[in-house]
């Protein structure tokens, strides 16, 4: 009987990691007990969205609005200190003065926001390790995100005025198959030995034993994860760990360009939004005694 | 091959993989490529006879669909990124697959979120519902990033965020290092049991 909890948690797991396999759009589908695709016949105007749809364009506006101003270098609110960002260059820069190499990898889903993300901070990440002539090893599990993530290094090392350090075979396609792609990435931890690690992408049951064998080779570790199910070994065993949604907001951080910027000032604007409307939520069902009729008109 | 015989070498393949937990060594690097190379053997056996055999001979030849030559030959393009002068075309279905993941993303992802929302506004009698409701909000102030958290109700708006977080990811944590525990006295029990019949 004891086992049971144990067994309907490695199974929820299980489940969880198989739906964010297909598709992590499907699993947060599943979760919310959302419509999905099917659920609809396809009309123009969906009933039942509508203030979904007023969400994206006052989301679209925001980020408009704030992305004009930072292009025209009018004030917008600057992007707070993100430790695990700034401990990059410490970590590159230690790499550069033992010699060995920095290990990066975008994470184990596909073309996701989070993949977006991390493929973002990875070019800052060749930028800075072609400036510092220090080697830097990619390693992917998708076989679509290999190609684009050996174009974002060769286009970093460009722009870093050392083309001919590039090197596509530091860019490496390992395995699709989950455990396949850790094995030999704890592999090439032995053999290489990075003095830096950085994992930032999505990460599902291999995060302990990445970050355990990166530990063990004496790396600096940075990790970013939105698995809530697996950050916390991250937490654990890594030095910097970026949760969640501190991840989008890094590569507007470390680049500082103004579209980044612009458009994580503008989301910043809709979450205060969302905050103040799950507050009115929540008095609103406290002193109603429901909140149906609000849900009601916002489902209108 | 007899079952049992499968069963001590996957019991020595085991043991193989878990002497890296001493450190890397040739038995782990033994076992290492050959599991990627098994996976990798796998995947293009099943991948040709689970999809592209059935698609070709069924779905194209045998019900007509030829439209699904099209993004057949689409695909295909990715690998013009090993011909030089046309590299480019291979970035066709890569801005294919990301439009096509925008797009759906825009199209579908507010209805989620939407929900999640409305799951939030709830009545605050009762102490459950009162720490939901602190840590969800605190939670979004956290993740604000273009506010000061220096003073303010931002400064304890983040710092109540932060440690609600990490109380829901320490239950986490002892939830899957219990599962985990789990998978490992299956595999031991793999062993010792099942493989070398030392326990009952």
């Amino acid at each position: 009987m004891a086992f049971r909890p144990v067994v309907d948690s490695f199974f929820f797991q299980f489940t969880e990691e198989v739906n964010a396999l297909s598709s992590l759009f499907y699993l947060a589908a599943a979760a919310a007990k959302a419509p999905k695709p099917e659920d609809f016949t396809p009309k123009f105007f969906q009933p039942g969205m509508m203030w979904d749809a007023i969400f994206v364009v006052l989301l679209f506006v925001a980020i408009g609005v704030m992305i004009q101003r930072a292009r025209a270098g009018l004030p917008i609110p600057a992007i707070r200190k993100l430790a695990g960002l700034d401990a990059i260059d410490e970590a590159i820069g230690r790499a550069t003065e033992m010699g060995r190499p920095v290990h990066f990898s975008p994470g184990m889903s596909g073309f996701t926001a989070v993949t977006y993300a991390g493929l973002a901070v990875l070019s800052q990440v060749a930028k800075k390790a072609a400036q510092y002539d220090t080697r830097l090893l990619v390693t992917n599990r998708q076989p679509l995100v290999q190609p684009v993530a050996q174009e974002v290094v060769k286009q970093a090392y460009l722009e870093a005025g050392r083309p001919d350090a590039y090197n596509p075979d530091d860019v490496r396609y390992l395995s699709d198959a989950q455990f396949s792609y850790t094995v030999a990435v704890m592999g090439l931890y032995q053999r290489e030995k990075p003095a830096a690690n950085i994992l930032y992408g999505y990460w599902m049951a291999e995060a302990l034993i990445l970050a355990e064998a990166g530990a063990q080779t004496g790396a600096i570790q940075i990790g970013a994860n939105t698995n809530t199910f697996q950050i916390h070994f991250f937490i654990v065993t890594m030095d910097y760990v970026l949760i969640g949604e501190e991840m989008f907001a890094a590569a507007a951080y470390m680049s500082k360009e103004p579209v980044l910027t612009g458009t994580v000032v503008g989301q910043d604007m809709f979450k205060i939004g969302i905050g103040l409307l799950i507050v009115f939520g929540t008095i609103w069902a406290t002193v109603a005694g429901s909140s149906q009729a609000l849900v009601n008109f916002l489902l209108r | 091959m007899s079952a049992q015989t499968g069963l001590y070498i996957g019991a020595l393949l085991t043991i193989m993989a878990w002497s890296f937990l001493y450190k890397e060594n040739p038995f782990f690097r033994f076992t290492e490529h050959l599991y990627i190379g098994l996976v990798t053997a796998y995947g293009v056996g099943y991948t040709y006879h689970n999809n592209l055999v059935p698609i070709v001979t069924k779905d194209i030849v045998q019900k007509g669909g030829y439209s699904l030559i099209i993004p057949a030959v689409v695909g295909l393009l990715i690998y013009a990124r090993y011909v030089r002068g046309w590299v480019w075309l291979s970035r066709i279905p890569m801005a294919f697959w990301i439009g096509y993941g925008a797009g759906y993303s825009l199209a579908f992802t507010p209805a989620v979120f939407m929900k999640q929302i409305f799951d939030s506004f709830i009545r605050l009698n009762t102490i459950n519902n009162i720490i939901y409701f602190l840590v969800v909000v605190t939670a979004v102030m956290f993740f604000i990033f273009t506010v000061k958290k220096e003073s303010g109700p931002m400064k304890w708006g983040h710092y109540a965020g932060r440690y609600g977080l990490m109380i829901a990811f320490g239950s986490a944590f002892g939830s899957i290092t219990m599962a985990y525990l789990s998978l490992i006295i299956g595999r031991l029990g793999y062993i010792l049991r099942d493989a070398l019949h030392l326990i009952k």
